[in-house]
C-alpha cells in the first residue's frame, strides 16, 4: 500500500489562510452581490449596477489603470532597457532596484499626502514653479484631483513595478541573440521588432495585466487623494460599504462583483493572448 | 592577394593585453582552425573578424575592402556560436531564413533558399519546428545554414561542437568539413580540441596566450612543432632531460644511455622528446620499468617510467606478438629522426 506521506502538513497554513481571507470572502461577496437585505435571491443589485453613477465611476476606473499600465509600461520598459542594455553605467541598477523595490509598495495614503505636498495646489513643487519660473501649472490646467493627477500618482509605484519585473526579463535576452542578428545583416531595429519584442512579448503581457490591475484595485491612494472629487469604482464601493451615499451593502457587493468581473475579464484576455505570443515556448 | 588578411591586430582589455601582434593571410575557400587552450584570445580574435570587438590597432581585410571600421552587419560574415544561439520564438525556417528576410529578400525566392539550405544539412523536413524541439546537433546544424543562407564572404565558427556529446561531434565535424568544400567558402574554426583541429583543417594557427606561435597544416603542426608549447599541446609527448655529449656529431645522453641524433646540437642540457607512436621498447635505448598495459583496439598503449619521466608509448596491435608485462624491465628508443629537440 502506498505510505500516506506528511508533507502536505507544511502548506497547510497557506491553503487556511488562502481560505480565510481570499476565497470565503470572495464568495461573500458574490453571494452577497445576488441577495436582497433580507437574504433572498435577487438581481435588483446588479440591476442597480446600471445607474449612471456607477457606470461612470467603472468607465473612468477602467480608464485610469489602462493609462497608467501603458504608461508605467511604457517608461519603466525604457527605463530597465536603459540600465540592462548599456548607456547607464552599472553603478545605477542597484539603487534604481532598490528605489523600484521600495516605491512599488509605495502607495495608499502616505503616497497621496506625498504627492498633495509637492503637487497639490499648495504644493512644493508647484509654489517653486510658481515663485522661480512663473508657471502656475494650475492655471495651465493641472489638478493633482483629476484623472491625470490620479495617474500621474499612480504611475509612481507602477513604473517601479515594471522595472522590478521586466529587468529579469531583458536580462534573459542572451547576447548571442542579438549578436546572431547583427551578424546576419539586421539593424538594431530589426533586431527587437523581429527577435527582442517577440520573447518579451509574453512578459510585457503578463506585467500589463498585473499593472492593471494593482491600479483598478488602488482605493486608499485614490480616496486621500481625490476624497470623492473623483468617483472611481474603488472609492464607490468604500462610500457603500460605510453606508455614506445609499446606505444599502448589497449594492456594494455587487460593485464588488463587478470588480471581480472586470479583473477576471482582464485577466482572461491576458491567458488567451499569452497563450497565442507563447507558441514557441514548450 | 590572399582574401581574408589580419594583419598586426592587438587588442587590450583595460590593461590586459588579450591579443598580441595577430597576423594571419587566409587564401579563398581555405579551412583555417585556431588551436590553443581556454582564455588564449581565439575567441578575442574571431570576434574582431565579426566586428563585435574592435581592434586596438591593426586592420583587417576581406576580398582587398578594409573591413576595420564597419559594423558586423555589414561585413557580410556568417557565425555560429558556442552555444545555442538560434532564435527561440521562430521556426527552424524562420532562423534560416532570418538573414534574407532583413535583407528584403522576397517571399518565394527566400523559401526556395531556405529549402536548399536544410537539404543541405541534411534536415530537410524540420523547416516547421521550433528549436527547443530540436536535438543539440540538429540545433547547430540549423544554425550552420542559418549562418550560409545569406552566401557569406567569411564562415566564423567559434567552438560549435563543444556542447555535444562525443558520437555527434565527431558526425557534426566531418559534416562541416564537407560542406565547407562543397561550398567553397574561406573559413576559420575555433576549437581547444587538437584532435578536431588536425583531422579537418588545411591549416592551423596554435594560439597561446593572445600570440599565434606557429602556422602550419596539420603535419607540420605535429611533426615539426616550432615551440616546445605547440609540442606539449598537439598530441602527446614524451620529454626526458638530456645532457648534450657531443653538439657537433650529435650525441646526447640520458638516464646513462648514449643516444645518436646526427645533428648540431645546442652544448649544455635540452629536453628530448618523442610521440607515443615514435618511442619502442628496443635491445638497447634508456632504461625503464613498465608500469602498465591498456588494450585500446587498433594499439596497445604501454605505460613506463624511466627516471622521473612518465611515459607513453603506442604500439600497433600485432596479435601473436609478445608484450612487456607490468614491472620488467626494458629498454626505449626512438629513430633518430624521431627525436624532437626543445630548448630545456
Ligand atoms: N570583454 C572582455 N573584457 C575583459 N576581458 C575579456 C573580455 N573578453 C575576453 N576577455 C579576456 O581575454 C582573454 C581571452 O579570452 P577569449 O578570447 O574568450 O579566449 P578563448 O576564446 O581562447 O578561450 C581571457 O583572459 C578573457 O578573460
Ligand atoms: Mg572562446
Amino acid at each position: 500500500m502506498k505510505q500516506i506521506g506528511w508533507n502536505w502538513l507544511g502548506v497547510v497554513p497557506f491553503f487556511a489562510f488562502a481560505l480565510l481571507f481570499l476565497v470565503l470572502p470572495t464568495m461573500n461577496i458574490v453571494i452577497g452581490a445576488f441577495q436582497n437585505p433580507q437574504g433572498e435571491f435577487t438581481l435588483r443589485n446588479l440591476a442597480g449596477l446600471s445607474s449612471p453613477r456607477i457606470v461612470d465611476s467603472f468607465a473612468i476606473s477602467i480608464k485610469v489603470s489602462l493609462a497608467t499600465a501603458i504608461l508605467g509600461c511604457l517608461i519603466g520598459f525604457a527605463m530597465a532597457a536603459a540600465v540592462v542594455m548599456g548607456g547607464l553605467p552599472g553603478w545605477v541598477k542597484a539603487p534604481l532596484m532598490t528605489f523600484s523595490g521600495v516605491a512599488s509598495n509605495f502607495a495608499g495614503v502616505p503616497l497621496a499626502f506625498a504627492f498633495i505636498a509637492t503637487l497639490g495646489r499648495i504644493g512644493l513643487v508647484t509654489m517653486l514653479l510658481r515663485q522661480w519660473f512663473g508657471i502656475n501649472i494650475y492655471a495651465m490646467g493641472f489638478n493633482l484631483l483629476s484623472f491625470w493627477g490620479l495617474t500621474l500618482t499612480y504611475l509612481f509605484f507602477q513604473i517601479p513595478l515594471m522595472i522590478l519585473i521586466i529587468t529579469p526579463a531583458l536580462e534573459g535576452l542572451k547576447r548571442e541573440w542579438r549578436e546572431a542578428a547583427e551578424v546576419l545583416g539586421a539593424s538594431t531595429g530589426q533586431y527587437w521588432r523581429m527577435v527582442a519584442l517577440p520573447i518579451l512579448f509574453p512578459s510585457l503581457l503578463g506585467t500589463f495585466a498585473l499593472l492593471f490591475a494593482n491600479s483598478f484595485g488602488a482605493v486608499a491612494t485614490a480616496y486621500a487623494l481625490t476624497g470623492s472629487s473623483l468617483s472611481i469604482v474603488p472609492i464607490m464601493l468604500f462610500a457603500q460599504i460605510r453606508g455614506d451615499v445609499l446606505q444599502d451593502p448589497h449594492l456594494g457587493y455587487a460593485m464588488a462583483f463587478g470588480m471581480i468581473v472586470v479583473t477576471g475579464l482582464a485577466n482572461l484576455a491576458y491567458v488567451i493572448m499569452r497563450s497565442r505570443a507563447e507558441r514557441w515556448m514548450r | 592577394m590572399s582574401f581574408l588578411v589580419l594583419d598586426h591586430l592587438r587588442k587590450s582589455f583595460g590593461p590586459t593585453r588579450v591579443v598580441d601582434d595577430f597576423s594571419l593571410s587566409v587564401d579563398k575557400g581555405e579551412f583555417i582552425s585556431f588551436l590553443g587552450p581556454s582564455g588564449c584570445g581565439k575567441t578575442t580574435v574571431l570576434r574582431m573578424v565579426a566586428g563585435f570587438e574592435a581592434p586596438s590597432d591593426g586592420r583587417i581585410l576581406i576580398d582587398g575592402q578594409d573591413v576595420t571600421r564597419l559594423r558586423p552587419n555589414q561585413r557580410q560574415i556568417g557565425m555560429v556560436f558556442q552555444a545555442y544561439a538560434l532564435f527561440p520564438n521562430l521556426t527552424v525556417a524562420g532562423n534560416v531564413g532570418f538573414g534574407l528576410r532583413v535583407a528584403g529578400v522576397p517571399r518565394a525566392a527566400r523559401a526556395d533558399r531556405v529549402a536548399e539550405m536544410l537539404a543541405l544539412i541534411g534536415l530537410p523536413d524540420l523547416g516547421g519546428r521550433y528549436p527547443w524541439q530540436l536535438s543539440g546537433g540538429q540545433q547547430q546544424r540549423v544554425a550552420l545554414a542559418r549562418a550560409l543562407a545569406p552566401s557569406p564572404r567569411v564562415l566564423l565558427l567559434d567552438e560549435p561542437l563543444s556542447a555535444l556529446d562525443a558520437k555527434i561531434r565527431l558526425s557534426l565535424r566531418n559534416q562541416i568539413r564537407d560542406i565547407q568544400q562543397q561550398l567553397g567558402i574561406t573559413t576559420i574554426f575555433v576549437t581547444h580540441d587538437q584532435e578536431e583541429a588536425l583531422s579537418i583543417s588545411d591549416r592551423i594557427v596554435v594560439m597561446h596566450r593572445g600570440i599565434a606561435d606557429q602556422t602550419g597544416t596539420p603535419s607540420d603542426i605535429y611533426n615539426h612543432p616550432a615551440t616546445g608549447f605547440v609540442a606539449g599541446f598537439v598530441g602527446t609527448l614524451n620529454r626526458f632531460s638530456a645532457e648534450v655529449v657531443d653538439p657537433v656529431a650529435g650525441h646526447v645522453r640520458v638516464e646513462g644511455a648514449d643516444i645518436a641524433l646526427g645533428r648540431l646540437l645546442p652544448p649544455g642540457r635540452v629536453t628530448l622528446a618523442a610521440r607515443p607512436e615514435s618511442l619502442k621498447v628496443a635491445p638497447e635505448g634508456i632504461p625503464a620499468r613498465i608500469t602498465g598495459v591498456e588494450f585500446l583496439g587498433s594499439v596497445h598503449r604501454l605505460r613506463a617510467r624511466a627516471g622521473g619521466a612518465e611515459l607513453v608509448l603506442d604500439r600497433f596491435n600485432a596479435p601473436g606478438e609478445a608484450l612487456p608485462r607490468p614491472g620488467d624491465h626494458v629498454r626505449i628508443s626512438a629513430a633518430p629522426a624521431a627525436w624532437l629537440v626543445l630548448p630545456e
